[in-house]
Formats: C-alpha cells, structure tokens, sequence
C-alpha cells in the first residue's frame, strides 16, 4: 500500500489540505470587515469586564451544519445552532449509503477532522460492507440521536428550534428603525436572523446549512411538496432576504430512494431463487442478492489500519509508527494515533435497540430491478439503521446529485417496477428534491455575502455546492476554520476574545 | 394489477399512538393491512409529555394491554422513570404512570411494526378517499398511488390542516417542523363528514444542564419493579428523576402583563383547547385567585438534556415564554432550547360515529385519536385499538366489538365521545367513570383479556397467565376463609400496635383483612407458623386484589348489582332505522338529537344530552310494545 498523500493529520509528504483552500478564500482578497457598528456598539464590547466571545448563527441541523457548529465551539467561538425540526438534528436527509469517493484514507481524513464527539457519533452509527465496496451506510436515526447528545454537551453551543424565515444586517434593520437592538444585554450584533414564530436572534456571522431548502420543492410521483427533504416545513422568506443582500443562486436537484421493507432472511432467499434462468442469470422481475455481512465501520477502518502498520512504507522509511508529530510542514501518520481517535463505541442504554452492535448483524444486498423504462439495472439495497426496519435503494450512482437541467429522471414508485421483495410497494418512494444554492467562492461551501456588506453570512453543505455527506463533513469543518479566523481578525479591535 | 394500484384489507392513516394500535390490531386479526403516514421516520412519536399513564390514562393503558395492544408493553421497553401514583389513596385511583424516552418510544415502536406480518408501512399523503354508495372503497395518495381497501381508519392526529401558532404567527404545519395533511379535509366534507376546529398547546423545553435542581423538589422513581404490561416481567431499571417547583406570583404577572400578546386573546387560534390541560395564560385568566400553580420539570430522555416543563404550556410570543421561565424558582437560568407553541386542526365531532368508532356516513371509514377531538396519546391508542377492531371485523364481516361502560374506560371513553360529544378535546378521568371501583388497574387483565384472546390479540399462553393469577386468587381467597387467627396474647398485641381492636375468640383471616388498618403482610403475621408458609407464598398482584376486595367488598357488590339491574335497559337494543320522529311523546329535542346520534341501545340514547328520563321511559315503551326490542350483543363481564 502507497502512502497517500491526502491522509490528514497524518502523512508521509507535506499536508496541503490546510493551506490549499485557503489561497481560494475571500479572505486573502480583503479582509471581511463587519464594519458597522455604531460607536456606542463598540464601546459596549470594550468597557472593562466586559470581553465576551462572539457569536455564530449555524442555520440548518444537517450533516454540514452539525459539524460546522461543533468545530465552531470546539474553538471557542459561542453558537447557537438553528434547526426546524430538533428531533431529526444531524439526521441525514437523503438515504443511508455514504460514497467514499477518496477512498478509505480520505474518510480517515474527513473523520480526523471533526471534533471527537461528533466523529464517535458517526462512527457508532455506520456500518460498512467489504473494503471493496466504497460505500458505508449509516443509521441515519442513531447519528442523530447521539449527534445531538453530542452538540448539547459541547460548552458554548446552544441548540434552538426554530424555523427562520429571514436574515439580514443589522444596518438594514437600522435603516428601517426597527429597533436597535438584537441582543438581550442591548447590544447590536451585525446579523440578525429572523423566526416564523417572530423571534430576532442577532450575532457576528451566520452559516447558512440549509441544504436545498431555499425554494425547495419535493417530487414525488405526480406530487409536489414543499421543502428541502421530504416532509419538512420550508422556510419562506429566507431566499428573498438573502437576494437583497446581493447573495446569488442556482439550482440543484438530487434524486433520492425509494426504500423498501427490510426483508428478513427467508424472503432474501425467496427473492433470490425466483425466475432463475438455466444459466443463473435472473430473466425477469425480483432481486438477485448478493449479500454482504456489514461490520462497524469503525472494525473496518481500524483493521485497514493495521494493515498499514504490517506493511512497510517505501517513502518514509518505515518509520510509519514514529509518531503524529509535526516535522516541519509533514505530519507523519500515525496509525495508533488514528486508532485511538477511532474510540471505541459508546455505550448505550441497554434497553436501546440500535445499539451499536447490533448494526453487526445487518446485510447489504444487490438487486437487479426491472424497471418499466428498459431493462433491468443493478441496485444496492443498504439497510436503513436497526430500528427502521427499511432498506434503502439506490440504482448505482444515480442517488448522486446532478447540475441542475432536466438530466435524470425521478425515481418515484411508478419509476421502478416496485416488486423487488414479495410484491411489496416501495416503504418510502423515490422522489427528486429541487432548490437552491448560494454561489460562493470556494467549491462546497464559503462567503456567500459579506464581501461589501456589513454582515458577513456563510455557506456550507449542500446549500454551499458540496454533494455526499461526506464533502459536506468536510465542508462544514472548512467553513467553521475559515469563519473562526475571520473573526479572529477582528477580536483584537473588537475586544473579543 | 395496475401499476401504482394496490390492495389491502385494511387502510390506516397516521402513525402516532392512534395509528400504530390500530395498524398492529388489523394486522394480527389477520388482515393485510397498510398503515400511510406523512414520514416514517415520525413514528409514535410524544410531541408534548414524554409520559404514558398517570390516574386515569394509566387504566386505558393497562386495558389496552389486556386487550392486546403494544402501548403498555412499550411504555415498559422506554421507560426511564416508573412510579404508581395514588399508593395512599383508594384502589380506584391508582394508576401507573410512566416518564418515558421519547426517541427509545419511537424506535421501539418501529420495530414491532417493521416486524408484524401482514403490516407494511407507506410513506405518503392520503389526499382523498373513494366513496362510493356511502362505503370506503379506497385511499388515494397525493403522488397518485391508489390503496384500495376494505375499510380504513384516520388517526390523522392534528395534521389535518394543521396550523402552529405563537403569538400573532402562525404557519400551515401538523407538528413544528412536519408539513400537515393539506388535501384530506377537502375529501372529508364531501363525503359528507362534518369537520370542526380544536387546538392543543405544549411547553416550551429548557437545557437540563441549566435548571438548579436544588431549589426544586426531587421526584424519584418506584424503587421496586413495576410494569405497565401483563405480559413482561416487572424489572427494575436505573431510573431518571423529575423535578417539581411551582410558578410565583412573579411569573403570574409576566403572563398577565403580555396577555395581550396571547393567541387566546388575539384571536389567532379559533378552536378551542382543552380545559383540563391549559395554558398558563389560561390558568390565569380561570383562577386569578391561586397564587401558584405547579411546574413538573421531566426529562426527555437518557440521550438528551432536554427537559419537558409540564405546566407552563403556552403560546405566548417566544420572549415572554422566556420571561415566565426565568420567573420560575429553580429555572431563573434555565436556556430555552424549544418554544412552546399551539397547533389547531380540523377534528370530526364525534357523534358522527357510532360506538365501534365506525363513521355513520361513510361504511368502511373508521376513525381514532386526536382527530376524535381527544387529547392524550393513551386516550389516542385506546380508540386506535377499538378502530383497528372493528375496521378488520368489518372487512372480515363480522359484527363489530363494543365494550361498555361497566367493563371498561375505553368503552366509558368512546359512549362518553359518540354520545356526548366534545367541546373541546376529551381528557380521561376517573370521575368520569360510574363503575371505577370495578375499573382498576390491577384487574384490567381479568376483566378484558379473554375478549382479547376472542379476537385473535391474545394467546392462549397469555390467557394462561390471567388464568393462573385468577386461580391463585380464588386459591388465596378459600385460604383466608379458612385460617384462623386465635385469640392470643401475640395476636392482640399485634392488633392493638396497628391501632385496631383485639380479637375475644378466633376470626378468619379474611375477616381481619377487611379491617382497614390491617394489610396482608399483617395477616401473615398473626396468622399460626403452621399457616404462615402457605399465606405468604401469594404473587404480589393477587396480594393487591386479596386486600381490595377485602375492603371493598361492599362497595364493589352494590356496583356489581347496580350493574346487573341496568343490564337489562342498558343493553335494549334500538334499530339503526328507528324513526324518532313518529314517535309520540318525545320532546322536539330529544327526537333531533336522536335522530342524529342513533344510540344503539336504550343505555346510550339516556345519555344523549338534551334526552330526559321522560324521554328514555316513552323509547323503553315503546321499544316493548313493538317487540322491536333485541339485545344488542355485548361481550359478557368476566367477574360475575
């Protein structure tokens, strides 16, 4: 095995991934000032006592979100992390299966990087088929529980429901004269969000995670819903507000489903020994399973791992287990080091069904399905999580998002002959999810406004470009970075600390 | 079959508490059943207290247990606090009441339904249903798929058109969050059901982390096992407190100086909410005079540090919500974590349905829950049991099931909604109840549960259980009428330390036990060594039955004949067709209700409001006279 070079945290060559993104970052033009706070303002922060840290508005409790907040507390910045729905915090909208498009490394990577919590958290909740298939599936219901458990017990991190409906400078807000303040201590705070249910929530900056939620439209079937997954409330107001902002949008679809009930061992079989033709291959209608046994996926990334500690490494000597240290610009990798970052898995309460070894006993099976337009194509049936009961289908790479156009067609229930198991209907249909993103100026998430306004307001995840759960992991820890250190900038002149 | 077309015996719409009972009863009565929800991943969920049970709520909950329900046995499986209520009080009062995770609630529940033959669960919007010749035909899904079924059940909760509210914002959603069900009560009313408004309200949540648990009052769990269901063992597990502290005069004036500000006052909610369970802004203005009002602080689970405030429900814009809390003793840091806020719905008045919950409109079409205008997830399984019942008898053709009023609260429940009706969402109380001292807790299971095993929810194994307790108590019965405790030195001295008199010639010990001072573990006290082993060897649940009827003996026979000397009026059937209207003798009033309501026995039509005991005399003639008369047939009381 190669060292490879985009291992984070822990390589061989020089680690570029913390410089690189940087030179992109508006943040090397001109510094984003967030400028116009009156005097009186000013003086509020700086009166003896008085330093306080400042505050970031994380909209949106997605995969991005989730991680953009914890890494914001992580490094001492105060949040408060927005979400519609608290109950689905950190629950990932559009199926189980997560691409490992870099590779088991960069997984190890994006993992490194996130604060150890919520890495426990998503490592707890995955399992993985064989170290071939570059997929791990993720129960969905089990990330979000104990990424919640994870956000409220970070210091410095508060979590609201709300649905926000609008956002704007707190110069415009003075414009209109619709009160100084938004802030309870009487303070102005440069971005001001607002609630359907009326609320102002004012702070230094805001990430905006919200997915495909902006204009969000939900089809499936013959029906649209509104929404930026299925059946979630949408927030009017929000695109409107940000356009006068001078923030611009494109579109972006994303096809997602269907799931099915998980079939249990006997109906596999049944499936699989239907219409068999001489040679074995399937003629007609059902499934043809080729079942994997699924482990942790934190098992599989800890024995890949080993594996690397038995095999000599030809770039560096060998000197692999020296160390996670800093030589210079290299950070060598040291497998025991990311072995330890791993963890091993939370407990749980024992009377809590996804237990996380219960995940052990999951299977990942292959279908071939018989759709109506054409013939019969290849399917990954991915189990759902343990409580759901649900397995979810993806026709190869068709569950990825695509540029916007009318390319890709809508995996609805009538899209596929849905009788892949026992003649059953599809649990959940496919359906397409339609919005907007924020043009920005980093791929997968940036400044979206802020480059001549007074507030600066960011983007990450989906709603920042980013496809896959996995680039918007990463995504969520850049921007967290790149928002950190822009109001580093400004804590010396603001008193902040 | 044509494609997107599809069918089932057995159609439910929603999967809340209402929804999930009656999926899993069609289902294990054998019929093939779908249950369509808006998301599966909103299953059973407590969208206000994360309890079940509590005085009143608790027996409905055991009765769904004996009848073959999942509710109990999933209060047992998520439960993080335990507790009976009402120790010191008499039997009737005693429930159990359950502080529960939610998210371990759900999960649960997912996999008992995920696992239940002939069950499959559909995520999708019921738009519209098929009526044709005033009999369900089908559901039609709002991305064009067509259920076509049997019979059908709603338990669609608040959804229907719902509306959340706070202050003066409102915005379309069945639950914070959730789209509602926009199309259905378009369908609803022109199949001809009548629709009405109701709202309910929840508190807002705080950070447990942020609450000073020392100026509040500790409420600790049961240290001994309990549970809710028949059929598990009662096991012990590591229990989660609750806090108790109580609102200020303080925090009354912060709700009565923004109560300008409250939907109540301006208007933006039009149905009404429920009485028994108000808003703080509502407490105010029904009871100016109390100077505190209490404030439950229960945790939302072992995986969350949210915490449910219970008793500071309220719609209030969200900086005054955050004011009442901060005037709250023990929450004056509490972080909001969760606003408050009301949600109003479209509800079906109840008397539209008869007592098997079936629609009088529309054959096939039954209805449970919420969208009864009840509140209460137990008040919610209840009916969803009942309807899913009677939706597979139905689409079994077989008679439908009722239960009555002395066999059951599910059936004081369900005459209570389709008699009476609703001004505003039903809540269960034990006063409610003519007969409580025979609906108890404890004999939930020998009251119903050969009923249950009748219909296919309970097995013969189960009924075993119930057997075996039922013998061991007639066993322990005979026992105590044949033991003797003699007249001696060590009795009286035992008798006169518990305060009652001594004994002058021996007594059985079934006599001793109906002193009120005297419990079962003191008759194995004063009872000969030679008796001693035998006694004490009675099951804790049969000691709790041998003590009440005890003591309670007289009261439970005076119920048991008051019963037996209705049954024969209660039980007088009268013809769905009856014309009230020819009817010499009825008031205008009576003959309209009447006619509206059709009370299928002489007992219901007596508790239709507006019907006078005049009235029931002039029906009762009548009802001889033309021999039109029948017993309705009711499933036989197990204890007589």
């Amino acid at each position: 095995m190669k060292c490879n070079s985009r291992d984070l945290g822990t390589k061989c060559v020089p680690n570029k991934d913390e410089e690189k993104p940087q030179t992109k970052r508006p943040a090397k033009k001109e510094p984003v000032v967030v400028s116009t706070r009156s005097e009186s303002a000013k003086a509020e922060r700086q009166r003896p006592g008085g330093v306080r840290r400042p505050r970031v508005l994380v909209v949106g409790g997605g995969v991005s979100g989730c991680a953009c907040a914890a890494t914001l507390a992580g490094s001492g910045v105060e949040v408060t992390l927005i979400n519609n729905a608290l109950d689905g915090l950190g629950q990932p909208g559009y199926g189980p299966v997560v691409a490992v498009d870099e590779g088991w490394d960069g997984l190890v990577e994006t993992l490194s990087a996130l604060p150890p919590a919520l890495r426990a958290a998503w490592l707890d909740a995955s399992t993985a088929g064989d170290e071939e298939s570059p997929f791990f599936y993720v129960d969905r219901r089990m990330l979000s529980i104990e990424t919640k458990r994870a956000l409220e017990d970070l210091p410095g991190l508060e979590l609201r429901q709300a649905l926000v409906t609008d956002i704007r400078s707190a110069s415009d807000l003075r414009a209109a004269s619709e009160g100084v303040s938004n802030d309870k201590s009487g303070r102005i705070r440069p971005v001001v969000v607002g609630t359907a249910f009326g609320e102002s929530i004012g702070a230094e900056a805001a990430v905006l995670a919200v997915g495909l939620s902006l204009e969000g439209e939900v089809r499936v079937g013959d029906d649209v819903l509104p929404g930026g997954r299925y059946g979630e409330t949408r927030a009017g107001g929000l695109r409107e507000a940000l356009e006068r902002m001078g923030a611009s949008f494109q579109g972006r679809t994303m096809d997602v489903g269907p799931w099915f009930p998980m079939p249990c061992e006997e109906q596999w079989k049944a499936a699989c020994s239907l219409e068999r033709s001489p040679t074995g291959e399937r003629t007609t209608g059902g499934c043809d399973r080729r079942s994997v046994a699924t482990r942790p996926l934190r098992d599989l990334l800890v024995a890949l791992e080993r594996k690397r500690l038995d095999t000599p490494c030809r770039e560096c000597d060998g000197r692999r287990e020296q160390i996670g240290a800093d030589d210079g610009d290299e950070i060598r990798r040291d497998p025991e080091m990311v072995m330890r970052n791993l963890g091993s898995p939370t407990t749980w309460p024992d009377n809590y069904p996804p237990a996380p070894h219960w995940i052990q006993g999951l299977h990942v099976g292959r279908a071939i399905l018989h759709t109506s337009s054409g013939g019969p194509s290849l399917a990954l049936l991915s189990p759902d999580g343990v409580a759901t009961g649900e397995m979810y289908l993806s026709e190869g790479e068709s569950h990825r998002s695509e540029e916007d156009g009318p390319g890709g067609r809508c995996v609805s229930d009538g899209g596929y002959e849905p009788t892949a198991f026992d003649g059953s209907m599809a649990s959940r249909p496919g359906h397409r999810v339609a919005g907007l993103i924020l043009k920005t100026f980093g791929r997968g998430g940036g400044l979206a406004v802020g480059q001549d306004s007074s507030a600066t307001i960011w983007v990450t995840g989906r709603a920042g470009g980013a496809t896959g759960y996995l680039e918007s992991l990463a995504s969520g820890v850049r921007v967290a970075r790149d928002v950190k250190r822009v109001l580093s900038v400004h804590a010396d002149s603001d008193g902040w600390i | 079959m044509p494609r997107g077309e599809w069918t089932y015996d057995v159609v439910v719409v929603g999967g809340g508490h209402a929804g999930c009972e009656a999926a899993l009863a069609a289902a294990r009565m054998g019929c093939r059943t779908a249950m369509v929800t808006l998301h599966l991943d909103n299953i059973a969920l407590m969208p206000c207290n994360p309890a079940i049970g509590g005085v009143g709520k608790g027996q409905l909950t055991r009765e769904i247990d004996a009848l073959g329900g999942e509710q109990g046995r999933n209060a047992d499986r998520a439960f993080i606090q335990l507790k009976m209520l009402n120790t010191s009080k008499g039997p009737a009062v005693r429930a159990l009441r359950a502080q529960a995770d939610k998210r371990l609630y759900e999960d649960w529940m997912k996999v008992v339904l995920s696992r239940t033959p002939n069950l499959d669960l559909l995520q999708g919007e019921v738009a519209s249903l098929d009526v044709s010749r005033e009999t369900i035909r089908s559901v039609r899904l709002a991305d064009g798929r067509c259920v076509r079924c049997r019979a059908a059940v709603l338990a669609t909760g608040t959804f229907l058109r719902g509306k959340v509210v706070v202050g003066d914002r409102s915005y379309p959603a069945g639950r914070v969050g959730e789209l509602p069900a926009r199309r259905l009560s378009a369908s609803l009313l022109a199949a001809g059901i009548e629709l009405d408004r109701f709202q309910s309200a929840t508190p807002p949540r705080v950070d447990g982390a942020t609450i000073d648990a020392d100026r509040m009052v500790v409420q600790q769990g049961d240290s001994q096992p309990l549970s809710f269901s028949h059929w598990r063992v009662p096991a012990l597990r590591r229990q989660v407190p609750c806090y108790l502290t109580h609102t200020t005069p303080v925090t009354h004036e912060v709700v009565s100086a923004h109560l300008h500000l409250s939907p109540l006052k301006s208007g933006s909610v039009s149905g009404k909410g429920p009485r028994y369970c108000p808003s703080i802004d509502r407490k105010l203005i029904n009871f100016p005079e109390k100077e505190r009002h209490p404030v439950f602080v229960e945790p939302e689970g072992v995986t969350t540090r949210e915490m449910y405030l219970q008793g500071l429900t309220t719609s209030l814009p969200v900086f005054v919500q955050e004011k009442i809390i901060h005037a709250t003793p023990g929450l004056e840091k509490a972080r909001l974590i969760r606003p408050g806020y009301a949600v109003e719905y479209d509800y079906l008045p109840p008397q539209q349905l008869t007592l098997g919950l079936e629609s009088k409109t529309v054959k096939g079409l039954f209805s449970a829950g919420q969208v009864n205008g009840t509140s209460g997830y137990e008040e919610a399984a209840a009916q969803g049991l009942v309807a899913g019942i009677n939706a597979a008898l139905y689409a079994q053709d077989e008679p439908p099931f009722f239960l009555r009023r002395d066999q059951a609260y599910i059936g004081v429940l369900i005459d209570d909604l389709v008699t009476k009706g609703v001004d505003e969402p039903y809540r269960m109380f034990t006063s409610r109840a003519e007969y409580r001292l025979l609906l108890r807790h404890d004999n939930a299971a020998e009251r119903l549960s050969h009923l249950g095993h009748k219909l296919g929810l309970i097995s013969a194994e189960q009924l075993v259980i119930v057997e075996k307790k039922q013998q061991g108590l007639a066993e322990f019965t005979d026992l105590l009428d044949t033991v003797q405790v003699r007249a001696c030195e060590d009795s009286n001295r035992v008798l006169e330390e518990l305060g009652t008199m001594p004994l002058e010639e021996s007594q059985s010990a079934a006599k001793l036990l109906r002193r009120p001072q005297v419990t079962y573990e003191d008759v194995i006290r004063l009872v000969g060594s030679s008796d001693r082993e035998r006694i004490s060897q009675a099951p804790p649940e049969v000691v709790e039955q041998l003590e009440i009827q005890a003591r309670y003996e007289g009261y439970i026979r005076r119920q048991m004949s008051e019963i037996r000397h209705q049954r024969a009026t209660e039980t007088l059937g009268i013809p769905a067709d009856f014309d009230y209207w020819s009817l010499q003798g009825l008031t205008y009033e009576a003959k309209d209700k009447m006619s509206r309501i059709r009370p299928a026995t002489l007992g219901q039509a007596s508790r239709v409001p507006g019907v006078s005991p005049a009235d029931v005399s002039v029906l009762l003639i009548h009802l001889h006279r033309s021999q039109l008369q029948r017993s309705v047939e009711m499933p036989e009381m197990s204890f007589e």
